[in-house]
């Protein structure tokens, strides 16, 4: 392990890396920051310039977006009173009142270094904790991946749409698209309709840009208004208006319990930096010597929704690395990048290319060291960013899809295919199915079907077979009472968020 | 009944998995009768779609039944909104259609124009941006990551 790690510090440590991250980090906090623009948006759509890049070099672009884009989402929930992901609602909470009373610099710091804090956290229990985990799913044969498919698949189902049956549809349709193409097991050609372009499957980045890219420019022309204007406060120099890092540690308490929340939740598939942010929030209300303090602009409050939501970053990657299933759609599309480099998720990962999970793992300490040093810098344009015209962005986002689209195969085809899926995306959302599902669908499709061959091949007609594994026994039980525990936080989390925005008001 | 997004997107579903059922023997060629093949997943799945949807009308029907259809929000379509969508797509597809014509410079251009004639923007630098955003994007795919534009 200790060689690992310092070929993976090696690995890491070149100028490439550095560059990328860097990058990552810029678009994060500009897309995060801008209401309407998500982090997905933009994983997607640069999503095709990483097929130029080595594996560590496109992890570090994507992370970095991923890190600063969960930071990203408070600038506007602090400025503009408008979270720019939906965790930094319980920022906006006390981050807009403590930037309306003259001090939008120290409420941008808090969330700042907070989310710096939560992410660094996350990124050590990472470094620690999965090759822990992943040494244990070495056991694990084709029945538990089978397992650890379907409970991916159903918790995200579940978690994305309001609705669990629509989540199980929209999955089976992801299912189904990733099965086109050629089967690998059998080599006969599935869902093709004698199309050539079909025989090699769907691209999965293609598919991404039209479910998330496309569709998300149709829904903003169709909305657009010149009449709506974010009045945005700004962060002009103000004496008063600091926080001496003295200040900020002396909430070192609530800091702590909340990186250990959003890690805590961050490890279990399908939780989110919602809840996370939400619970942090509350526990840290109901602890706190000012709780008057709170929804008046106090800066525990933020510090524990920020500290919270950042945490979630490093823990997603838990499950994701070692078990291969990811915790949320914008880890699915990591998952992706991960595959398209070669490089299959799972115990074996460890094993295989355990220089490049430990580089990409020592990687996240350094981007959240640099989210803060960016976030510093950058901290007197945020004002301009958030009141960037969506008449602007949308022709973009369409001119980037096209020219990403086309640079996988230098062909039309995938552009139409695009819009295609654009087009599916934006009605299915009209009928409140998410896209997300069909995204883990299509990742885990490949993986799913070919453990269940092997599983039914296995178990030779006897249908107990995988309960008389103990370790596929032990996957089901764990599975089961996460599922009861996840039932019950998603009431106590919605019970929460109105409980928490009542008080608040 | 009252049409609720329930409702039509069982009715949609229905209607992709019976197809997909439908389709899976012309478009599968079974390699094996015994055991599983190339058709089983696809055909659990396609099972399962159809079983989740019928499920779904089922239960929004009993709901409805149940409540007299009183809280239920009928899918309601806003002609305006979906009128702009429509054009959007339209935009889209003539990008799409005109770029091997014109080259992507010229059709990025010509679609931004319209993009923004289309959003009512009558301030004139933001053509001059978005033209100039073209530009880049096209420098950087051509020049620096080597990607064939048409």
């Amino acid at each position: 392990m200790d060689n690992l790690f310092i070929e993976g510090f090696i690995a890491f440590f070149t100028v490439s890396s550095f560059v990328y991250l860097n990058l990552g980090l810029l678009l994060g906090l500009v897309f995060g920051s801008i209401p309407g623009l998500t982090v997905m948006l933009c994983l997607v759509l640069f999503m095709p310039f990483t097929y130029t890049m080595d594996a560590i070099a496109s992890f570090m672009f994507l992370l970095g977006i991923y890190c600063s884009g969960s930071y990203g989402g408070s600038i506007s929930a602090i400025l503009i009173k408008t979270p720019g992901t939906p965790h930094a609602a319980a920022t906006m909470l006390d981050g807009y009142p403590l930037a309306r009373s003259g001090k939008p610099k120290k409420a941008l710091l808090t969330a700042l270094y907070a989310s710096g804090f939560g992410g660094i956290f996350s990124a050590l229990v990472l470094l620690f904790a999965a090759p822990l985990v992943a040494q244990i799913a070495l056991n694990f044969g084709p029945p538990e991946y089978f397992i650890l498919c379907v409970f991916g698949l159903l918790i995200i189902s579940g978690v994305s749409s309001g609705n669990l049956l629509k989540g199980i549809i929209a999955g089976c349709l992801g299912l189904l698209l990733s099965t086109v193409g050629m089967d690998s097991i059998s080599g006969v050609f599935r869902f093709t309709f004698d199309d050539f372009n079909l025989y090699g499957g769907l691209n999965l980045v293609i598919v991404l840009i039209g479910l998330f890219a496309i569709s998300e420019t149709i829904s903003n022309a169709s909305k657009y208004s010149k009449t709506v204007k974010y009045a945005s406060i700004k962060t002009d120099d103000n004496k008063d208006d600091v926080l001496p890092l003295k200040e900020f540690f002396s909430s070192y308490i609530t800091l702590i319990r909340s990186s250990v929340i959003g890690t805590v939740i961050g490890c279990i598939p399908g939780t989110g930096a919602s809840m996370a942010s939400f619970l942090s929030y509350d526990t840290a209300r109901r602890n706190s010597k000012n709780k008057a303090a709170f929804g008046k602009g106090s800066e525990e409050g933020i510090a524990a929704a920020e500290s919270a939501n950042n945490a979630v970053t490093g823990a997603t990657l838990i499950p994701l690395l070692t078990l291969g299933i990811p915790g949320d759609a914008a880890v699915a599309i990591l998952l992706g990048t991960l595959m398209i480099n070669g490089l299959t998720p799972g115990p074996n990962l460890f094993q295989e290319h355990g220089v490049e999970v430990y580089a990409v793992m020592i990687g996240l300490i350094v981007i959240n060291i640099f989210m803060l040093i960016q976030g510093r810098l950058l901290m007197p344009f945020f004002a301009k960013i958030t009141k960037v015209d969506f008449s602007l962005l949308t022709p973009l986002i369409v001119i980037f899809c096209f020219a990403g689209t086309f640079s996988i195969n230098n062909t039309m085809y995938d552009i139409f295919v695009a819009i295609i899926f654009g087009v599916a995306a934006y009605i299915l959302i009209k009928l409140d199915f998410s896209p997300i599902p069909i995204l883990l669908g299509l990742v885990l499709g490949k993986l799913t079907e070919m453990n269940l061959r092997r599983t039914v091949t296995m178990a030779q007609g006897d249908w107990f077979f995988v309960l008389s594994r103990p370790a596929s026994l032990a996957l089901i039980a764990i599975f089961v009472s996460l599922l009861a525990w996840f039932a019950y936080s998603r009431f106590r989390q919605r019970s929460l968020q109105n409980k928490t925005e009542e008080q608040v008001a | 009944m009252k049409m609720t997004s329930n409702i039509l997107g069982g009715l949609l579903f229905v209607g992709i998995s019976l197809f997909i059922l439908l389709v899976i023997p012309e478009q599968i060629q079974a390699s094996s009768q015994v055991g599983i093949n190339a058709q089983s997943f696809p055909r659990w799945i396609a099972t399962l779609m159809l079983v989740c949807s019928v499920f779904l009308l089922v239960n929004e029907a009993r709901l409805q039944r149940k409540n007299g259809s009183i809280n239920m929000s009928t899918f309601n379509v806003d002609f305006k909104k979906e009128i702009r969508a429509v054009l959007f797509i339209v935009l889209i597809v003539a990008y799409a259609a005109v770029t091997p014509f014109i080259g992507f410079l010229f059709a990025s251009m010509t679609f931004s124009a319209l993009s923004l004639l289309f959003f009512s923007i009558t301030n004139f630098k933001f053509y001059m941006f978005l033209m100039v955003c073209c530009a880049v994007v096209y420098y950087v795919f051509k020049f620096l990551l080597l990607v064939q534009l048409p």
